[in-house]
Formats: C-alpha cells, sequence, structure tokens
C-alpha cells in the first residue's frame, strides 16, 4: 500500500504518527482512529467523479498539507467579540478544538456537557459503543480524517427526563497561534451529543476564527435522541475570510424524538456540510433549516440526507441561500423514504436569489420513495431580486440600494425568525446585513 | 403641476402609449378611464418612474422640472404618490418601518431632520383611523396575507401619511366591497386641496360618485380619445367604450366586452 499512496496522504499518516502521543483516547480510541486513517488513506480526498462531491472540487483541501492546530491559549479578550452577551446561557469555549476551561462557564452544568477528551480517556465508557456510531456508512473520508485526528470536542449527555434550562453556546475558535509562515493548520473538533428519554436541549455550535491565515477546519457532530427527546440544534458559521470548513452532522432519532437544526453559513473560503438524519423509529420529527450567504469567491455546499425508515415520521426542510459576488453554492436534499415508512410526511424546500450575474447555484431535490402511502412536497426556485418590488419601494421613496437590502432581507426573514434565540437571532441578522452593501440604515429593523 | 406633452412608450417592442397630452394642474381631480388594456396602467407607472417602460417621445413636466430625468425615489420624494393596481407583498419588512423609511427619505431629500419617534406614531394613529385598518396590521409584514381590500387601505394609509403634492391611484377602487370603498374615497377626499392634485385611474364610474372628479379622460389605445367633465363617466357607465367608436384597430371594445369586464372585476 505504501508504494501507491500519494505524497499528501503520506503526510497524514506521518502528521499521525507525529501528534498521536498527544491526541487523547484509551486503547480502544486508538484502535479506533488508526482504522479510521486506514480507510481515510485507501478513500483519499472526495473527487467530483463522486455523486454527492460534483459540485464541490476538493482541490482547494489538496493545495497544501495541513498539521494539526497545536494548543493555543487565548484571553477573554480575545473571544469577546464572538460571545452572545445578553443571552443567559452555558458556554463551552474550544480553542483549536481543545476546550479552555478558563474561558467557559460551566458551573451548575455538572456532567452534563464535559470535553469529548476527558470522556475519551477513560478506559471503558458507554462512548465506545457511541462514538462513531450515528454514521451508519454515510460518512465520508474526511469525518474518518476527523476520527483519526479528533483532538475534543463537546461531549452533552442528559439523563432521561432532563431538560436543560439553558442553552449552550459551543464556541469553536480557530487561531494561527504561534505558526511558522509555511504551517497551514487543521482544527479537528468531535462533538458528541446524547439526549435521554424525554429529555431537552438547546445546543449552538459556533464556529469562528481569528488572523488571516487560511486553515480547515474538519469537525463532525453525532447526534443521538431516545424516545420523546427534543433537541434544538443551531450552527452558526463564521470563519475567516480564506478558512475552508468541512462539516458533518449525523443525527440518529429515537420515537416520537424531535430534532430542530438551523444551519447558518456566513463565512468561510470554502464551505461542505453534510447533515445526515436517520428517523429510525415511528413518530420521529426533523426540521432543517439552512441559511446561506456567499459573496466574492465563496463556495458553499450544504447536502442533506433524510432516511425516513420508519412509519409515521415527519421531515420538513427549508434551505435558502443569497449568492452575491461570484459566489457559488450547492444544496442537494436528498429524502429516502424506505419500504416499511408507511405514512411519512415530508416536505422539502429550496430557495436561492442571485443578486449578482456572476453567482451560481446548484440547487436540487432528490427523493427516494419506496413506500407506497406518503405524503412528500418539494420545490426548489432560483431567482432574482423582484423588480416590480424594487420598484414598489423606490416609488415610497427608498433609493435602489436600500430597496435591493430591504428585500434581501425579506427573504432571509422567516428562517431567521425560526431560529428563536433573540441574541443569535440577531447576531444573524447583522451578520446577513453586514453582508450586503449600504445596509446600516436597516439596522433599525433588528 | 404636472404637464404631459405627446407621450411615447414602449415596453419591449410593443408601443403602447401613443401621445398623451394632459395638463394637471393644482387642486384638480381628473379620473382617467378606458378598457383594458388601454394603457392607464403603463401611463401611470411611466409617471412614477418604472424602467421596464421606455419612453421614446414627448415629455413630462412636474412643477417646471424634467420629471423623465429623475429617479423613481426622487419622484416620490418631490411629492409624487403612485397607489398601485397590485401593491407588492414584502414578508418581514413591518407596515411600520416602512411607513417610516419612506417619512424620513422624503425629509431627508428636503433637508430636515428624521421624524421623532413619538410624532411618528401618533401621525399614523391618527391615519390609521381613517382608513379603518387595525392596529395590528402595521405591525405586520408590508401588505403580507393582506386581502386585496387591505392592500388597498394600506396603500391609502401610505398616501395619506406623506401627503403627497401628486397622487396618481391606479386602479385603488377595484376589488373593493361598498363599505371598503366608501372608506378609500374618504380617504381620498380627505386629501383633496387647492394646492394637491389627484389622477384617478379607474376602470368604472362607481369611485367617481364619491370622488367628483372635475375632469374625465377617456384612454383608448394609447391616447386619450375624448375628455370632459364628470358627466363624461356617467354617459360611459350608460353607453360603454364602445360607444367612442375606435380610436385605433386595436383599442374597439364592444359595450358586451366592458360588461363583462366589469362582470369579471365584481361590479
Ligand atoms: N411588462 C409588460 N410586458 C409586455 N406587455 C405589457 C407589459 N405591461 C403592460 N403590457 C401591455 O401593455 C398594454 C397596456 O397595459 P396596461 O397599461 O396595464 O393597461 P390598463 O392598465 O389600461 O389595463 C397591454 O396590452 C399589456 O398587455
Ligand atoms: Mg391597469
Amino acid at each position: 500500500m505504501a508504494a501507491q499512496i500519494s505524497p499528501l496522504l503520506d503526510h497524514y499518516l506521518a502528521e499521525f504518527a507525529r501528534v498521536q502521543p498527544q491526541l487523547p483516547g484509551a486503547d480502544w480510541v486508538t484502535e479506533q482512529r488508526q482504522a479510521a486513517l486506514k480507510r481515510f488513506v485507501e478513500a483519499g480526498f472526495p473527487s467530483n467523479r463522486m455523486e454527492t462531491w460534483k459540485y464541490s472540487d476538493t482541490r482547494p483541501l489538496q493545495k497544501q498539507p495541513f498539521e494539526l492546530a497545536p494548543e493555543s491559549t487565548l484571553s477573554q479578550a480575545d473571544v469577546e467579540a464572538f460571545l452572545l452577551p445578553e443571552l443567559d446561557c452555558y458556554r463551552l469555549v474550544f480553542v483549536n478544538g481543545r476546550l479552555d476551561p478558563a474561558l467557559s462557564e460551566v458551573v451548575d452544568l455538572g456532567e452534563t456537557a464535559v470535553s469529548l477528551a476527558s470522556a475519551l480517556n477513560e478506559p471503558l465508557t458507554s462512548l465506545q459503543k457511541g462514538l462513531n456510531s450515528t454514521l451508519n456508512g454515510h460518512g465520508h473520508a474526511l469525518s474518518d480524517l476527523n476520527l483519526a485526528f479528533a483532538v475534543d470536542g463537546a461531549h452533552i449527555r442528559l439523563a432521561d427526563n432532563q431538560v436543560l434550562d439553558k442553552p449552550i453556546h459551543l464556541l469553536f475558535v480557530a487561531t494561527p497561534g504561534e505558526k511558522a509562515e509555511d504551517e497551514a493548520h487543521m482544527v479537528q473538533v468531535r462533538n458528541l451529543i446524547e439526549l435521554g428519554k424525554n429529555s431537552e436541549a438547546t445546543v449552538i455550535e459556533h464556529y469562528v476564527g481569528l488572523g488571516e491565515d487560511a486553515y480547515f477546519n474538519d469537525f463532525v457532530t453525532e447526534i443521538r435522541l431516545a424516545d420523546n427527546a427534543r433537541l434544538k440544534r443551531c450552527r452558526l458559521q463564521e470563519e475567516t475570510g480564506k478558512a475552508m470548513q468541512v462539516g458533518a452532522t449525523h443525527a440518529v432519532l429515537g420515537r416520537d424524538s424531535h430534532f430542530h437544526s438551523h444551519a447558518v453559513d456566513l463565512g468561510g473560503r470554502w464551505v461542505r456540510n453534510d447533515t445526515v438524519v436517520g428517523l429510525q423509529a415511528e413518530g420521529a420529527e426533523v426540521h432543517l433549516d439552512g441559511l446561506y450567504v456567499p459573496t466574492g469567491r465563496q463556495h458553499v455546499d450544504n447536502q442533506t440526507r433524510i432516511d425516513h425508515a420508519s412509519p409515521h415520521c415527519i421531515s420538513r426542510e427549508d434551505y435558502k441561500g443569497i449568492l452575491d459576488g461570484g459566489s457559488r453554492g450547492v444544496f442537494n436534499g436528498k429524502i429516502i423514504v424506505h419500504k416499511d415508512a408507511q405514512k411519512t410526511d415530508s416536505e422539502q424546500h429550496s430557495a436561492a436569489l442571485l443578486l449578482s450575474g456572476k453567482a451560481e447555484v446548484d440547487a436540487k431535490p432528490e427523493l427516494e420513495i419506496y413506500a407506497d402511502d406518503v405524503k412528500c412536497a418539494h420545490g426548489a426556485t432560483v431567482g432574482q431580486l423582484d423588480e416590480q418590488a424594487i420598484f414598489y419601494l423606490q416609488s415610497r421613496g427608498l433609493d435602489a440600494a436600500a430597496a435591493r437590502n430591504l428585500l434581501t432581507y425579506s427573504f432571509a426573514d422567516e428562517l431567521i425568525q425560526r431560529v428563536g434565540i433573540e441574541p443569535l437571532r440577531k447576531r444573524i441578522e447583522r451578520g446577513l446585513l453586514a453582508r450586503l452593501p449600504n445596509a446600516e440604515q436597516l439596522q433599525e429593523l433588528l | 403641476m404636472l404637464n404631459i406633452s405627446n407621450l411615447h412608450a414602449r415596453v419591449e417592442e410593443k408601443e403602447i402609449l401613443k401621445g398623451i397630452d394632459l395638463e394637471v394642474k393644482p387642486g384638480e381631480v381628473h379620473a382617467i378611464m378606458g378598457p383594458n388594456g388601454s394603457g392607464k396602467s403603463t401611463l401611470a407607472n411611466v409617471l412614477a418612474g418604472r424602467d421596464s417602460f421606455e419612453v421614446t417621445d414627448g415629455t413630462v413636466e412636474f412643477e417646471g422640472d424634467n420629471l423623465l430625468d429623475m429617479e423613481p425615489e426622487d419622484r416620490a420624494c418631490e411629492g409624487i404618490f403612485l397607489g398601485f393596481q397590485y401593491p407588492v407583498e414584502i414578508a418581514g419588512v413591518s407596515n411600520m418601518y416602512l411607513l417610516k423609511a419612506a417619512i424620513n427619505a422624503r425629509r431627508k431629500h428636503l433637508g430636515h431632520p428624521e421624524i421623532d419617534a413619538m410624532d411618528f406614531l401618533a401621525l399614523i394613529k391618527e391615519k390609521i383611523q381613517l382608513v379603518k385598518m387595525n392596529e395590528a396590521m402595521l405591525y405586520r409584514g408590508v401588505n403580507e396575507g393582506f386581502s386585496g381590500g387591505e392592500k388597498k387601505r394600506n396603500e391609502i394609509l401610505q398616501m395619506l401619511t406623506l401627503e403627497p403634492k401628486l397622487v396618481i391611484l391606479d386602479e385603488t377602487d377595484s376589488g373593493l366591497d361598498i363599505d371598503a370603498l366608501k372608506t378609500v374615497s374618504d380617504g381620498i377626499n380627505a386629501l383633496r386641496s387647492p394646492e394637491r392634485a389627484i389622477v384617478l385611474v379607474t376602470h368604472y364610474q362607481r369611485l367617481l360618485d364619491h370622488v367628483v372628479p372635475d375632469y374625465v379622460h377617456v384612454l383608448a389605445g394609447g391616447k386619450i380619445i375624448k375628455s370632459g367633465g364628470s358627466e363624461l363617466a356617467q354617459e360611459l357607465e350608460k353607453k360603454g367604450y364602445g360607444w367612442l367608436g375606435p380610436a385605433s384597430p386595436d383599442s374597439v371594445v364592444s359595450p358586451e366586452a366592458v360588461k363583462s369586464q366589469r362582470a369579471e372585476q365584481g361590479v
């Protein structure tokens, strides 16, 4: 094998050998890591000959060999801009993937949310069954790369009937720290969220970066909901301008459980997110909302897959893109209704607004239905701002730029409102407005 | 105030306005009537500055300035208001926000400071009563989920709040029930004053029973083919547009056609 592999993949083998001593985990973890690394090297970086990678060329990820981002410490002031000060919440801050207890606020959280690294160090834990168990063959090579190198992440565990009183804000900060000129870093985060029966939680996953260097943030979030559990999960991606992010979320839903995901992509140069949901027991319900707002040369690819594997499950999906400059958006919404999933109720909408003639989007639903008694609806639209509406606003005295901004905001509004958590919603709105030209006058709307 | 001379306009390759002459003085109310497709909305939109219509000939002066050179927002700020035949829905942007943005855009244009928040509220509360709208509608998205009649009331609310110099209302009366028609008419009459001019684009007579115009013009085939006083509207009501004869080959409209048009509009 060694003879055939490329120098780039060879680098990751060497990198693993270099950092392995500092990676957390008992022996069983090391075994999993080695197996994952082997799978990664065998598969290599995804190629756009693969159907799900057709529009996302991974060459930007292959231009340089990434080294695992080293430990780094930040001050409160460094992360101040990313906090949600008006939000009463628990907070775990991860710097280059590793929990920084000094920046975190976890008092009263007890065992509910801990560093995954510390959990992995236990010789025998429930994690042995949990880790990597939600992927069910739907992961990709970069999720294997993640398993091999994962340094830490949040392990959120709610007991049966536990209802979390406040949201948990997980803040992931990538920082160049002390870095040689020619080095490029990868951050490898793994989160595991396990909700017991009848439990309830809200989790905000917030990805940000410092500095101007390119880095590669590769994360995986695994979610397992027991019967009747409810999870609201918001993923806010505000990476820096040269950052590349590959994220994967894998959720497995138990009976009558409820998962509402809000995914917002504002930053990053090259972003790919997979969200895979298995409706594994009757009555489970999932809502996937997504908003992506690329501009300039940004590339954002959202791939979702929902498996209706049981009867009487509900899925709702609503993805919207606002694309400016020469940006590129991809949305693929795959829904598979398995043979026994009668009475499936599924709806998917995707809409994209092209603000510039150079922006491009490929958005498509993909339905595979093997049951006969189901209700499945889907729709995809791509368009520009409505000229009639622009004129309407101009005829009320607003200049053309203000009119365009207002309509763009209006396009995203419903999705953003559904985020619900006021300080987070405002942050998203500000982030959206910051991307629009001369949108200061819209601040009043917030 | 408004002086239209030999106005020609087209959309894509199709000529729609074929030489309109019209003078509107302060204090006057003009009604422009005519069959479907005769160019009434086109005229209204050209006056408000919609750029999908291309003016190919003629001039329009507003208070001595060349109106055709002005951006739509500048026309609005100078005091022209168009009430739309089909008001646009804008989700997530509240009526309140739009009203305030519109007022402030005009104030800025005129070099005035932004309106005081309390004054604004007081103003809106006063105007909303005139149009008998529920206050809750102020906080809903602009026209979002409004019925046809509610949208038209909302246009009148905007008009009353902005107090324009020249009001152009494009079929504001269509789709209204009797009560709403009365409210809308009262709103228009409330604005009638010696310094202000009103142009009512309408399809049929009934609005003109409430807002009696000084002049009535019949637009057919892109031209004004007849002008008269308010009695012209009554005559049209009785005889139909066909009575006026063809102004151009594509404007031949039989009384039956007019009747069926009216039936469509629920008159
Ligand atoms: N955007 C457009 N594209 C093509 N034709 C148009 C457009 N707008 C209006 N027209 C045509 O112009 C003519 C006049 O339309 P309009 O001014 O709306 O008439 P009215 O308001 O009198 O019913 C009609 O034949 C209509 O089909
Ligand atoms: Mg019309």
